[in-house]
């Protein structure tokens, strides 16, 4: 009884933390809904505290992990991981970690539920449905998540949306319908008849079920476990014969996630760092999966049970024969490319690699793609190994960025084909010394230095000779011109003509802006990886520091551009 | 050469957003790269075009080969600006816009509907018409609460104030001002100058280039600056 009210206190505490944050959008209950925890005392609920536009790298998520350290220090069941932010009922029921808790990021979830106030609606039914229909295989709980009243509207609405998942997913299961009288179900029945369904799913694969694992670690010490298998999986699952097919199905991450990640904790004192790689990995889940759910909901059961079977026979035979002739591939886990048939093909019909553009673990997908050619080819030639280490390296010098036009390179010309360019740059001023100072500062902070810097003085009266001539001593490779012809386009003319011809790339620089000092590798790059791109332009921010009235009615109409 | 959404561009000199990605045709000079071989001549911008010398070069960068958007590529501009530069910025763009369509389109109908939200990056437009014509003359309409309130006022002044005029340009006010003061967080005086900036902006954009237009035998209703919300 005193657990249950310092666990109330603790709910308490984190309800009001939440409604004092603007971007905290809700605290949410995984289990039965957040009165219903209570209630219900269903034993294995966290909670999740959702977070506005969230992402791991989020200035919020930093404070709110802060924030949550603090009150942690209170109510010592509140645990902060290292990317979500869990609240664990662990400290007076040991039996929580043990059983699986079901926990949702906000990434995940924001995508198709919205929380506003008190209330839950779903916008994007497309997506509620789809991730339904390939989750419920994995869940052993059902999950509601609602801040709404058990009887409200919305509560309803969302039950009844569940409810036409599950028809379906009968259907699909050809199992006999379940009909209740009529279409008010409670929760409670919903976790019955999930509870059923997914009883009926391990059933019918007919596949290990962990129904309630003591010590996840004392269970897998019974098998062997290669490091590799622990990471670089599209589904972050484990590869495990007997869980396998729990994580086969792409779900928008978390369990799978959190499975992989309970396994490879509990298992961390027996491994070396390899698997903590995991977390650099986890990043770039959604991105992946994207195109993967383009595919895979519209496998039926059978297919999924075909894969399956699929896999194991692959992990026994061709595994084999491919590691020895793969060479630096063979950290990719090979049986991968039959799981990933379509997920390649995804990649492959993309011919302009946008996806790889977009794509968050481009060495992950270099070595997938290698994988893939490997199996079409017979053999894996040179240029792949080197276009995957190529790729990799530059994602340990984290670079994505970059990576990711070496990835699209490899994508749509089968190589990695890098252009070493010179750039010069461009600065046109006019009567603007002051912020030609602070320009020319920020461009001595660059990453990566130009080649040349011309600075073109368009007729001015003040003092921007004794400006430039100031930051030579810095800027070695500046030079200063002057235009006498008055006008914007001429002094741009006259610059790119005395640009000189061995620069390859041309970049133009206000003189009252500055640069970030990253700009002028971001800007540049592409021209090195593709050569049909002529030009880049780069996002103009305005600093309202010292702006004046009518500069601010000036960023109010343009948080784009000025000239 | 013009395609639907061109004129768009042209008139939207900036650069939009990602997802509007299909009208960034140019990018801004102040953060702008060239593959040097591309440029041909090399003396690349119009010098004819004292604004909206980048937006002609972005357009006939088209045609060289892809443009490609580093949003990541960051630089910081300084809004010190004065009321005059304000005026003068906005003047240019009213008379330059029109220059730079008329240097590269071909004749031609193309009508825009803005209401709700005017021309932003979120904008709510749609080109609801565009022929090519063998015509003598370009049409580039946009059809803006506040071109409505201009012909409403106009019609009520030749009318002598025939009621009916009147209230329809009321109509018409009250729904070109609801954008300034709903739903904005400025305070209520920078809310009235701001304003009445927009007025003068707009009528300078829709008369600037509507006269500038008729020199080169354009019909050009400009777009209005919409109130963002701060």
């Amino acid at each position: 009884m005193a657990g249950r009210l310092y666990y109330a206190a603790a709910l308490l505490a984190l309800r009001v933390w939440a409604s004092s944050h603007r971007y905290v959008e809700a605290v949410l209950l995984c289990g039965s809904g957040a009165r219903g925890n209570l209630r219900y005392g269903v034993s294995d609920l966290d909670i999740v505290v959702i977070i506005k536009d969230c992402d791991n790298a989020s200035i919020f998520v930093a404070r709110c992990c802060a924030e949550l350290k603090l009150l942690a220090t209170i109510f010592p069941m509140i645990s902060v991981g290292p990317h979500e932010i869990v609240f664990k009922r662990s400290a007076f029921e040991q039996s929580v970690l043990v059983q699986r808790p079901f926990l949702l990021s906000v990434s995940d979830f924001s995508k198709f539920l919205y929380v506003r106030g008190s209330e839950v609606a779903i916008s994007i039914p497309y997506r509620i449905e789809h991730e339904l229909c390939t989750l419920n295989f994995l869940w052993d709980k059902l999950l509601i998540v609602t801040r709404a009243e058990p009887g409200s509207r919305y509560f309803r609405y969302l039950c009844d949306r569940l409810m036409q998942q599950f028809e379906a997913l009968e259907d699909r299961l050809e199992l006999p319908r379940r009909r209740f009288p009529d279409r008010n179900v409670t929760s409670t029945d919903l976790i019955v008849w999930h509870q059923e369904l997914t009883d009926s799913v391990y059933q019918r694969l007919s596949i290990f079920r962990p129904q309630t694992v003591p010590d996840l670690s004392a269970e897998l010490s019974a098998f062997e476990i290669p490091n590799r298998l622990f990471f670089e999986s599209p589904f972050h699952s484990v590869q495990h014969d007997r869980v396998s097919l729990r994580l086969l199905i792409p779900s928008s991450g978390m369990s799978a996630r959190l499975q992989a990640e309970r396994l490879i904790r509990s298992l961390a004192e027996r491994c070396d760092a390899d698997y903590f790689l995991l977390d650099g990995v986890l990043l770039p889940l959604r991105g992946k999966l994207d195109i993967l759910h383009q595919h895979t909901h519209r496998l039926t059961f059978h297919e999924v049970a075909g894969i399956t079977e699929e896999l194991s026979s692959v992990r026994s035979g061709v595994e084999e024969d491919l590691r020895a002739c793969v060479g630096a591939v063979q950290d990719a886990p090979v049986s991968l490319k039959k799981v990933n048939r379509e997920y390649i093909r995804g990649i492959r019909d993309d011919r302009n690699g946008v996806f790889a553009l977009k794509c968050k673990d481009p060495g992950f997908l270099a070595k997938v793609f290698a994988v893939w050619k490997c199996e079409e080819n017979g053999q894996v030639s040179e240029c792949d190994i080197e276009a995957v280490r190529t790729i990799e390296e530059t994602v340990k010098r984290e670079r994505l960025y970059e990576a990711q036009f070496q990835l699209r390179s490899y994508l749509v010309h089968g190589e990695v084909r890098i252009a070493n360019l010179q750039t010069s740059v461009l600065i046109i001023t006019r009567n603007r010394s002051s912020y030609l100072r602070k320009a020319l500062a920020s461009l001595g902070r660059q990453t990566m230095m130009p080649s040349e810097i011309i600075v073109v003085d368009n007729d001015s009266t003040d003092d921007t000779p004794q400006v430039v001539a100031e930051n030579v001593e810095q800027l070695p490779m500046l030079r200063y011109v002057k235009e006498t012809r008055p006008g914007i386009p001429c002094a741009r003319n006259r610059a790119l003509r005395e640009s000189s011809s061995d620069s390859d790339v041309v970049a133009f620089l206000d003189d009252d802006c500055v640069a970030a000092p990253d700009w002028l590798y971001l800007l540049t790059l592409p021209f090195s990886y593709d050569e049909s791109i002529v030009s880049t332009g780069g996002f103009v921010e305005f600093s309202s520091e010292d702006a004046t009235i009518w500069g601010e009615f000036y960023i109010n109409q343009r948080s784009g551009e000025s000239t | 050469m013009i395609i639907p959404f061109q004129a768009e561009a042209y008139s939207f000199r900036y650069l939009p957003k990602s997802r509007h990605r299909a009208l960034a045709l140019f990018f801004p000079g102040a953060n702008v790269a060239f593959r040097r071989s591309a440029l041909k001549p090399i003396e690349f911008y119009d010098e004819k075009l004292h604004s909206g010398e980048d937006t002609d070069a972005g357009i006939r960068m088209v045609q060289q080969g892809e443009l490609f958007s580093t949003s990541s590529a960051r630089v910081v501009h300084t809004a010190n600006l004065s009321l005059r530069k304000l005026m003068l910025q906005w003047w240019r763009i009213a008379v330059y816009t029109v220059r730079v369509i008329r240097k590269h389109c071909d004749p031609g109908v193309e009508v825009f509907v803005r209401f709700g939200g005017g021309l932003g990056m979120d904008a709510q437009s749609r080109n609801v018409f565009y022929r090519e014509l063998k015509l003598p003359f370009t049409a580039i309409l946009f059809l803006t609460p506040f071109l409505f309130l201009n012909i409403f006022a106009i019609v009520s002044l030749m009318t002598w104030g025939n009621p009916v005029a009147l209230s329809l340009t009321a109509v018409a006010a009250a729904i070109y001002f609801r954008s300034d003061f709903l739903g904005t967080k400025i305070p209520i005086g920078k809310r009235i100058v701001f304003a009445a900036l927009r007025f003068v902006i707009n009528l300078m954009l829709l008369y600037g280039s509507l006269l500038e237009g008729f020199k080169h035998r354009l019909l050009y209703l400009n777009y209005e600056l919409d109130a963002r919300r701060a």
